[in-house]
């Protein structure tokens, strides 16, 4: 299992787009936002939270389909199933290594990017911690609509249709643990949820995942 | 340990292509699956390899001990051929990767990237990841394609090899290939009729 995690990272690696893709686009999505809402700092700040979370929503999705699209293309996902490992292992194993490669370096440049749209002081840390938390449930929760898709070509649209909704409770959460934060209430409640969202996704979806690619397979 | 399958109906989703296949082969044999174009082999291969369970019947053997070859090499292009079978020297902890390397003839192109090889290279890269997985029973669909004449000799050498230490192939191929103990099966007399179920979700829903 390790060495698959090793040769993702590593395809990853040398096919240039596919680490950068991702970040890219979040960063210029979360440039992008002052030239349409106007610079002043209020405004910024007060919609910071909204933007940064739905950014890295759609910058996530951006590189869903490459999870088991690549690998079913070439022939390796039939090579993989047939080989002695589980395959709801394997899907576990590609989604964190999509979160290694999307949802890791948002929550490193998030930040900066929180600076930069003059977020609050007080909620720059909720901004980490529920990224930190929230992330890995975006990538478990999109490998499953990748390998319900992973057939299909041109699927790309269809698994934002899918995947999309499914994504609606860890932005809820994930936005009200930073809302509640820098308003100075309790943020005891999202930030419950928000944990109960990403280990239910890490505990459930790879079976489903596992299931899914068999029927794709076959 | 022998490999028996019998009764063996296996086709797509709703689709028989094969029905009522008997065959059991013993330590040492390698079967060859003969048939016109869309008879089956391929889906029989799969059929064996686990990746599509069988409609009716049973084949007695673990999934897990079957290496199966496809017509795609499962190679990724990006990476180097050392890099390649790395990663499946990790899934199946196999030990013989020297071996392996020396006996497919991989050395001179070990740290070339797979998509700057010919296609024969390929297939041979492909190929050489049945030596890795250890398993007893190999199962081959087209082998050969892209090989060269002498890469063909070295293939088969490497499956008789194989057979030798009382492994077991079953094959479909349209090249004669040279091995001692080799069974013909000839696919058409398992045609299925082709009887196509009404309701398509039947097959999902009763499982």
């Amino acid at each position: 299992m390790i060495s698959l995690l090793k040769r993702d990272l590593l395809v990853a690696s040398r096919s240039g787009g596919a680490l950068t893709l991702s970040i890219s686009f979040f960063l210029i999505m979360i440039v992008l936002v002052p030239f349409g809402v106007g610079e002043d700092p209020l405004i910024l700040g007060a919609i910071a939270t909204g933007i940064i979370w739905v950014a890295a929503l759609l910058s996530c999705l951006l590189t869903l389909d490459r999870i088991f699209q690549l690998d079913f293309e070439d022939g390796t996902l039939e090579l993989l199933a047939t080989a002695p490992v589980p395959i709801e292992a394997a899907a576990l194993v590609k989604a964190l290594s999509h979160w290694l490669t999307t949802g890791l370096p948002i929550i490193i440049v998030s930040p900066v990017l929180g600076l930069l749209l003059n977020l609050p002081e007080g909620g720059m840390r909720w901004l980490i911690i529920s990224l930190t938390i929230g992330t890995p449930s975006l990538s478990i929760i999109g490998s499953f609509g990748a390998a319900l898709t992973v057939g299909l070509k041109r699927g790309g649209l269809l698994l934002s249709l899918l995947v999309l909704p499914l994504y609606i409770p860890t932005l809820i959460f994930g936005a009200a643990v930073v809302n509640r934060g820098l308003l100075g209430l309790s943020v005891a409640t999202p930030l419950i949820f928000l944990t109960a969202v990403s280990a239910l996704s890490v505990a459930l979806l790879p079976l489903a995942t596992g299931y899914a690619l068999k029927i794709n397979l076959k | 340990m022998s490999f028996i399958v019998s009764n063996l109906s296996c086709g797509h989703q709703n689709v028989a292509l094969i029905a009522n296949l008997n065959f059991k082969c013993l330590p040492g044999e390698s079967l060859i699956l003969r048939g016109e174009n869309g008879i089956g082999k391929t889906t029989l291969l799969r059929c064996l390899a686990g990746l599509i369970p069988p409609l009716s019947g049973s084949s007695f053997s673990n999934p897990d001990s079957v290496a199966y070859i496809g017509h795609s090499n499962g190679l990724k292009l990006q990476l180097t051929v050392l890099e390649n079978l790395y990663f499946w020297q990790g899934i199946y902890h196999s030990k013989n990767l020297e071996q392996t390397i020396s006996e497919f003839k991989l050395e001179d192109i070990l740290d070339f990237q797979v998509m700057n090889l010919s296609a024969g290279q390929r297939r041979r890269t492909a190929l050489s990841r049945l030596k890795l997985t250890q398993c007893p029973l190999w199962a081959l669909d087209e082998p050969l394609t892209s090989l060269d004449s002498k890469n063909v000799t070295l293939f088969t050498d490497i499956l008789q090899n194989h057979l030798d230490n009382s492994g077991i192939a079953v094959i479909a191929t349209h090249v004669e290939l040279q091995v001692n103990k080799k069974i013909h099966l000839e696919l058409e007399i398992f045609k299925a009729e082709h009887t196509i179920s009404t309701d398509q979700f039947s097959e999902e829903t009763t499982r």
